[in-house]
């Protein structure tokens, strides 16, 4: 294989860290199907690269994700190529020893993928785990016995703490607060420009979630989550539709990315190949930030916001987006529960195809640190990211 | 403010109970009476020849637990409480702290209750650096406040 990647840095600043990905069929063409291996190399260095496939029904979707360190600037503008890496593909996965191959073990009832650190483990229908060097995400899948916590993200630790429910992890595992989580609970679907109401708001947190997909590597561990199905209907035709969350982790770091998309299927056509179609997101986080809890947002950048605490721990929150957050809601205008309607927090999202968030959780940060830190991942990461193209 | 004074007054406990009952960590401090036993052995340990550092430890602890383990509307009443207590009397005081050095009466009350005679021991050490780290920073405008919020209770 040839081809060789070019990654363009959009930014005057060295970077330190950079994830980044190719659409695998455009590097490996007709032979995508049969790729099992990806080697990476920078120069005469070996770099951490992986094949994700994120969903089997979007092939287009499967991508070689790679990290690279120590960018050089490319200029604030498009970017100039700053590095080139040279990828050799593989069909042949029996190479042992290999230590970046993630080791796969599936039984009827659970899925485990995991390497080097990083690592998924999937029971079925139930919950899923996922697990890095700093960070170790518990997700419920069901929609029992809440009925609010489909798909949603019930434990986030940072550094072994537990960062929804800060003071009572410190004390002791229990009575924590049982409503913690980070969820998408709702989608909105945008109508034809005819109709008297704009779109039309799916509940998404109240029916069961399943994985779709699962994988690990060296680069980061990821799930692919599918909401239960809900009909769209316009005009007499209808699709049956999912959202979907791929939630990843990576190394070393003290955030973990989201990436959302809604696909559907004409209803009764069971065997025809799914479209994408145009969404909104709604996020609900109950995150215990003290009773007085800091946002903050940049009024002429909507794309992201921090929310932080004046009080020791100092519990910090950091959102950032591909697309337009509205406003953010604490408590939000439906949540029932007065007692702790103060860390309770919900936002919504501007329509998209795909979206991509990244949440970002901080301890002993003073809000105004955490909202720095945030703009920050919002440019370097969302914003300004580094890109990888064929070149 | 002086702890030691607010403790002699004759009903502070009341008004202690009184202020953990409107913020509502009554049953918070009562279920986790041990790790906060072991909390302030580790502010005593952290300071062991620095009473001023140790009850701003114990103080900074209960306001931690205030901020995150009360209602906002709870917060809210039980800070208007005090100020309303204090209305008029001197110049204003911080109601968060006040509340604080009230939720720690509470908790030093109950953990003697509770606890065998080794640690009635270690709380009433506890008193005692409390009493002594708050006395050096005492301020008679607040114990006038505690007098009055004492006779109100």
């Amino acid at each position: 294989m040839s081809r060789k990647i070019g990654v363009f840095s959009p930014s005057d600043e060295w970077r330190g860290r950079a994830f980044v990905t190719v659409p695998l069929r455009e590097l490996a063409g007709d032979e995508a199907a049969s790729v099992k291996r990806v080697a990476m190399w920078r120069g005469g260095d070996r770099i951490p690269a992986q094949i994700d496939r994120i969903d089997p029904e979007f092939p287009d979707f499967n991508v070689v994700s790679m990290v690279l360190h120590n960018i050089r600037p490319g200029g604030a503008g498009l970017g100039l190529e700053t590095v080139q890496l040279s990828p050799v593909l593989e069909s042949d996965d029996s190479q042992p020893g290999d230590e970046d191959q993630p080791v796969r073990e599936a039984t009827p009832e659970s899925l485990t993928v995991k390497a080097k650190g990083l690592g998924v483990y999937v029971e079925h229908d139930k919950r899923a785990e996922m697990w890095s060097n700093r960070m170790r995400l518990h997700i419920h899948l069901p929609k029992e016995p809440t009925e609010y916590q489909g798909g949603a993200i019930t434990s986030i630790q940072l550094d072994d703490g537990e960062m929804l429910d800060p003071i009572r992890a410190e004390i002791g595992p229990r009575d924590h607060d049982p409503e913690k989580r980070l969820q998408v609970d709702r989608v909105r679907i945008a109508n034809p420009p005819w109709y008297e109401t704009p779109w039309t708001e799916y509940l998404v947190y109240k029916e069961a979630w399943t994985c779709v997909h699962a994988g690990a590597g060296p680069v980061r561990a990821f799930v692919n989550l599918r909401s239960s199905p809900f009909t769209v209907a316009h005009d007499g035709v209808s699709f049956v539709c999912h959202l979907h969350r791929v939630i990843s982790v990576f190394h070393d770091v003290d955030h973990i990315i989201d990436d959302l998309y809604v696909t559907g299927r004409p209803a009764g056509k069971e065997n025809d190949s799914p479209v994408q179609l145009s969404f909104a997101a709604h996020y609900f986080l109950k995150m215990n930030f003290s009773v007085f809890p800091e946002i903050t947002r940049v009024p002429q950048i909507p794309d992201w916001f921090s929310i932080g605490a004046g009080v020791n721990p100092y519990p910090g929150y950091g959102f950032a987006s591909s697309v337009p957050c509205g406003r953010i809601d604490n408590p939000p205008m439906d949540y029932p529960n007065i007692r702790s309607e103060h860390s309770a927090f919900s936002w919504e999202l501007g329509f998209a195809r795909t979206v991509q968030c990244l949440h970002m959780f901080k301890r002993k940060t003073p809000a105004g640190v955490v909202a720095d830190e945030t703009g920050r991942a919002w440019f370097d990461l969302i914003f300004k990211r580094a890109r990888a193209n064929i070149t | 403010m002086s702890y030691e004074m607010v403790q002699t007054l004759p009903e502070v406990d009341d008004v202690a109970t009184q202020a953990v009952r409107r913020l509502d960590i009554k049953d918070f401090i009562d279920t986790n009476l041990d790790a906060l036993y072991e909390k302030l052995k580790e502010a005593d340990r952290g300071a062991p020849d620095d009473d001023v550092r140790f009850a701003a430890s114990s103080e900074q602890m209960m306001r931690t637990i205030i901020y995150f383990m009360s209602g906002r509307k709870d917060a809210l009443d039980a800070m208007a409480w005090v100020g309303e207590q204090w209305k008029g009397k001197t110049r204003d005081p911080n109601p968060m702290t006040i509340l604080s050095m009230l939720a720690l009466q509470y908790l030093e009350e109950e953990g003697m209750k509770h606890s065998d005679s080794d640690q009635i021991e270690t709380w009433r050490r506890f008193r005692a650096r409390l009493a002594a780290g708050t006395e050096k920073d005492a301020d008679v405008a607040q114990n006038d406040f505690f007098a009055s919020l004492a006779s109100s209770a």
